[in-house]
């Protein structure tokens, strides 16, 4: 079930196996966050989207559950140049979107901790680039939206902020 | 041992009681709300927050001797934006991309549907209670909770202000109960006598030559629009189809609303064009998201400010009547 949920997120499933899948995440609360993590792991890899201090608090519990193998280990001598290079380049990418993860959508009140900042630098002006030039119709169709949304009843024009709102719009997930 | 079972007896009896009081007083707060809203004068700072973006507006609402209600938005931060609202009529002034959407509804008389009625209905989708009172912009509030009872909607937490009923801060939250959104007011003054001036759009005068999205509806707000979603999310319920148009060389569009009373999910219907093909899927506009999803000759899009499998689901169940 879990690979047919990745190819249902790169949307290459028949209507019918995808329809099966979508029953099956209605059906379960587990299934449901191991969807919601994929989708967040492939907005993190690809530098979309901003995720939680829960994220990085469900992918450590994940690594915790994960089982530990206590076969011997055969040591390595020699090590090529190449292979250390990708290691520390995993680390260093690992360490960038996880500090930059918990910046974002953090729980109220949780505090920031600037220091730990390390954004890649390709997120931000690729996010920015595709707002400005393809959200004009997603910005109608939110105008159009927010007309007839109740909550706008009581919040009024104040709702149209999320429509005009600047925010890394119009990502493909 | 009598005294405990008395004890134990209140506690089994009193417990529903204070609970179903606290829902009713909750409710009542809402439908006070979105009658404070209507017609209150008011001018204010609020913030908006989505995920780690943060825009603070000036935002006024203005009552007319006849009644007009008429609101303007400003965005203090980055590239200077305008949202002016005439009763059903609204205008978005984009200068960075000089662009207007314009939106306008037919009869004010069907909503804003947060009315008492589906009001009284929202606790068949939502636990609502009353929580802690609190300050915001130096106001004493209220607050409602309202915890969604399944996954297919986000929790809300509103604080109401004590004496008038405006709403004065409103926060979407997840299942874990992290804030995804925020709109919340620094500073307001409530009953200002204001003028027309105050909400008159400042960009209109160098909107001439921007383009122009419009998607003014062609018919009622609920007509048969030739198409059904066949899998309902639960809960959500049609309030609104009708046709759009996009202009004298296109074909109109199809829009539906559904809601659970609180949360909307809109489905648009396009013919499919070329530039359509590279976006089709999940996507997302800060808290609201968005799926594409290709149904022979046309794009269906549904978005909302839901969790993405409900859109999922929407989207997979949109067909086109036979």
């Amino acid at each position: 079930m879990k690979e047919n949920l990745s190819a249902l997120i790169d949307n290459e499933l028949e209507d019918r196996q995808a329809q099966q899948v979508l029953d099956r995440l209605h059906a379960d609360g587990d299934l449901r966050d191991e969807f919601a993590l994929q989708v967040a792991v492939g907005d993190a890899l690809r530098g979309d989207i901003g995720l939680g201090a829960a994220f990085t608090a469900s992918v450590m519990s994940r690594l915790d559950d994960e089982p530990t193998v206590l076969a011997p280990v055969i040591r390595r001598t020699v090590t090529t140049p190449k292979r250390m290079w990708m290691s520390a380049a995993a680390a260093v990418s690992g360490v960038a979107i996880v500090s930059w993860l918990a910046l974002d959508l953090m729980p109220a009140g949780t505090p920031v901790q600037m220091a730990a900042t390390t954004t890649p630098a390709s997120y931000t002006p690729q996010a920015r680039a595709s707002v400005a030039n393809n959200d004009a119709p997603l910005r109608a169709y939110l105008v159009a939206h927010h007309g007839y949304s109740p909550t706008g009843s009581m919040q009024g024009v104040a709702l149209y902020a999320r429509g005009v709102s600047d925010v890394s719009a119009d990502d493909r997930r | 041992m009598i005294f405990r079972a008395v004890c134990l007896l209140a506690a089994l009896i009193g417990g529903p009681v204070a609970w179903a009081q606290s829902q009713a007083e909750a409710l009542s707060m809402l439908s006070r709300a979105v009658t404070a809203s209507q017609n209150m004068s008011y001018a204010g700072t609020f913030v908006y927050q989505s995920g780690a973006n943060v825009e603070t507006s000036r935002i006024a609402h203005y009552v007319d001797a006849d009644g007009n209600s008429i609101e303007r938005l400003e965005v203090l931060d980055g590239s200077p934006r305008e949202v002016v609202r005439i009763n059903d009529e609204v205008r978005c002034y984009l200068p960075k991309e000089k662009i207007v959407i314009e939106d306008r509804r037919g009869s004010r008389k069907t909503f804003p549907s947060l009315l008492p009625e589906s009001i009284n209905s929202l606790s068949e989708f939502y636990a609502i209670k009353r929580g802690a009172p609190g300050r915001v912009a130096g106001f004493e509030t209220h607050s409602v909770l309202l915890e969604p009872k399944d996954g297919f909607r986000f929790g809300y937490v509103f604080w109401i202000e004590a004496q008038t009923g405006l709403l004065l801060k409103a926060r979407m939250v997840n299942e874990r109960g992290e804030a995804i959104e925020q709109f919340a007011f620094a500073q307001l003054e409530i009953g200002l006598p204001l003028s027309r001036d105050d909400v008159r759009s400042r960009m209109a005068v160098m909107s001439e030559g921007w383009a122009v999205h419009s998607a003014s509806t062609t018919t009622g707000q609920n007509v048969d629009v030739g198409w059904v979603a066949s899998a309902p999310v639960p809960g959500f319920r049609q309030i609104a189809g009708m046709r759009r148009s996009l202009g004298p060389d296109r074909p109109d569009m199809v829009h539906m609303v559904f809601s659970d009373g609180l949360a909307a999910i809109s489905v648009f219907i396009e013919p499919f064009r070329k530039e359509d093909g590279n976006f089709i899927g999940p996507m997302k506009h800060g808290a609201v998201n968005v799926f594409k999803r290709r149904v022979g000759n046309f794009i269906v899009t549904a978005l909302g400010e839901v969790p993405p499998h409900s859109l999922l689901r929407m989207v997979e169940g949109v067909e086109q009547k036979r």
